[in-house]
């Protein structure tokens, strides 16, 4: 009896500690990527940091101005979701609702291939087709711009919005359906006025993912997005995002120097951004459980 | 961090486990500037074949490290693309300089912009004046400029900064925004090619008939085209000398004096041709061919 509880008390500590551990490793991400950014601000202005227009950390003085990189992250991220929100949602009614049952099963297995493909080679492909072809087609002096990023963004966030926003649709129950269509209602009423609607939390939880896969990629926008340092103003011109700095600039800024520590600051906005878009989902998956009842 | 990594390459090892099993083996330390690196990693593998008792091993992690592991005697060579500043010289008064090979950077344009040369002055705003958005500004073509940079990273960056917008805009100076950044030379030749108003700057060694080199003047002279020879007399304004760097001069029996005489010797040279920099003395590619297939290796042309 004793050692029979004994034993489970050992398995269920243990998997406790496995449940620990990735709480674990994520206070100590968080404690090292504060301690190595919040130094910045022993040196340099947060509020020159937060509306900083210039981003010169080779400059003497250097300036980490926060802003064009920012704002060159949310840009392309809103691009690609003017994209792939469209089309994504389009996508998942098709597979829901529309499609043959054979045909469904390719569609959705093809669409999660799209996430399969690493983004070096997304953005090996957009350098070579995506990028001559905006500068060409815009009449532009060089296609490396927001407009080349967003493109392929978009086409990455596709299946995290396919996918979640098919499994909201396919869970409105049954009985929705059905009471529509007993109404008179037509296939295209049914679907736009009852089943979308109903889940709308889902297909928001759906898109809110999806942005946080296009703000968090870093090797494709730093292919082609061209990286200059600018505040947007339009898609046709080049932007710098947040995680393709970081990539770019950590190789070779001096450990412990203010370049390093700002470095690190932008990691600290990037993690506050992701979780941000997490918490915000995960709260619209909260209310969605609720409606389906 | 991933780029340190992939830097410091260790060579030799295998060669080493199965030949001085008798000997002790010497050791060899090299550390500092990754625009010698491909330099000195190309000429280990060639002089392990020669000297399979010396060990050599090789870091990258940029001049100024590798002049701090001189200072800090924790490593025998020091490679760096600058000169050693006053304030490391005053640590280290011991230090002997080896200038091991020369590099130049290229103004290349695309080859159908016609503007026939610039100069240093004039480099150096178009980089720093966001102001200047046309060639015609400068007796080009109406066509947008579209200005191109190697990360700020990149060892080339670095030489870029000192040898032209240093010497006219001062130091610090603060480049346009609105610079279109590239990560490595091959990415800028592409670049530059596929834009017909680019203006960018590459190593020599990375010239294509696809890019126009611009010829350049300085200080009101004359203008110069960014050939080999151009570099090698230093009439080429926007050239520098690589070092190696050690703690006293080096007997010539000891692995110190060892490299550094196959580094100058015409093989080593032929690794400078190779890695696309410029020798300091004319060699043929013929000889180079013959002298690295004598070590069983292959000399590739590029």
């Amino acid at each position: 009896m004793i050692r029979q509880a004994w034993r489970e008390r050992s398995i269920r500590g243990l998997f406790f500690l496995a449940a620990a551990t990735s709480i674990i490793i994520l206070l100590l991400i968080m404690l090292f990527l504060f301690g190595e950014g919040l130094p910045l601000f022993r040196a340099y202005g947060l509020w020159d940091f937060l509306a900083g227009q210039f981003w010169a950390p080779t400059a003497e003085p250097p300036r980490f101005g926060l802003l064009p990189l920012l704002l060159g992250s949310l840009w392309v991220t809103f691009g690609a979701l003017l994209l792939a929100v469209p089309l994504g949602l389009g996508a998942a009614i098709y597979i829901a609702e529309l499609a043959p049952a054979g045909l469904r099963e390719l569609l959705k297995a093809l669409v999660e291939v799209l996430a399969a493909i690493p983004s070096v080679v997304y953005g090996f492909f957009a350098l070579v087709i995506i990028v001559p072809w905006v500068k060409a087609s815009f009449h532009l002096p060089i296609g490396k711009t927001a407009l080349s990023a967003s493109l392929v963004l978009g086409v990455m966030a596709l299946p995290t919005i396919v996918s979640l926003a098919e499994d909201a649709l396919t869970g409105v129950p049954r009985g929705f359906r059905e009471a529509a269509l007993a109404l008179g209602a037509t296939k295209w009423q049914t679907i736009w006025r009852v089943t979308v609607p109903a889940a709308l939390s889902g297909i928001s939880t759906a898109v809110i993912l999806g942005a946080g896969r296009a703000i968090g990629e870093t090797m494709t926008v730093l292919m082609v997005s061209g990286m200059a340092p600018i505040i947007p103003h339009s898609f046709l011109q080049p932007v710098r995002p947040l995680t393709a700095t970081i990539a770019a600039e950590v190789g070779e800024a001096v450990w412990g120097s203010p370049h390093y520590h700002a470095l690190f600051a932008l990691g600290i906005v990037l993690f506050l951004l992701s979780l941000g878009i997490n918490l915000l989902a995960e709260w619209l998956t909260s209310r969605y459980r609720g409606v389906k009842v | 961090m991933g780029k340190r990594l992939l830097c410091s390459i260790l060579l030799g090892l295998l060669f080493l486990g199965l030949q001085a099993g008798a000997r002790s083996p010497a050791e060899l330390k090299l550390e500092g500037s990754t625009t010698v690196l491909p330099i000195a990693g190309r000429a280990a593998e060639l002089f392990q074949a020669l000297y399979p008792e010396i060990w050599v091993t090789i870091k990258g992690g940029g001049s100024s490290v590798g002049i701090a592991a001189l200072i800090n005697g924790t490593t025998d060579i020091a490679n760096a693309s600058r000169a050693m500043k006053p304030a490391e010289l005053a640590k280290l008064p011991t230090a002997v300089e080896h200038a091991i090979a020369k590099d130049g950077i290229a103004i290349v344009v695309h080859p159908s912009n016609p503007i026939e040369g610039l100069t240093l002055e004039q480099i150096a705003e178009i980089y720093t004046d966001p102001s200047i958005r046309n060639w015609r500004e400068l007796g080009g073509p109406d066509l947008p400029i579209v200005v191109v940079s190697r990360d700020t990273t990149s060892g080339t960056y670095g030489s870029f900064i000192e040898l032209v917008i240093e010497p006219v805009k001062g130091k610090g100076a603060q480049l346009r925004p609105d610079i279109i950044y590239v990560g490595s030379n091959a990415e800028a030749v592409a670049t530059v090619e596929g834009a017909e108003g680019a203006i960018g700057y590459i190593g020599l060694g990375y010239l294509k008939e696809s890019l126009r080199p611009l010829p350049v003047s300085k200080g009101g002279g004359p203008y110069i085209l960014p050939t080999a020879r151009a570099v090698l007399s230093g009439s080429y304004p926007i050239s520098r000398d690589l070092y190696m760097y050690t703690d006293g001069v080096p007997d010539p029996r000891e692995p110190r004096g060892l490299w550094l005489d196959f580094i100058y010797s015409r093989t080593g040279q032929c690794v400078v041709l190779e890695q696309g920099f410029v020798a300091f003395y004319p060699i043929d590619l013929a000889v180079c061919e013959a002298l690295f297939s004598a070590l069983g290796s292959e000399f590739i042309k590029r």
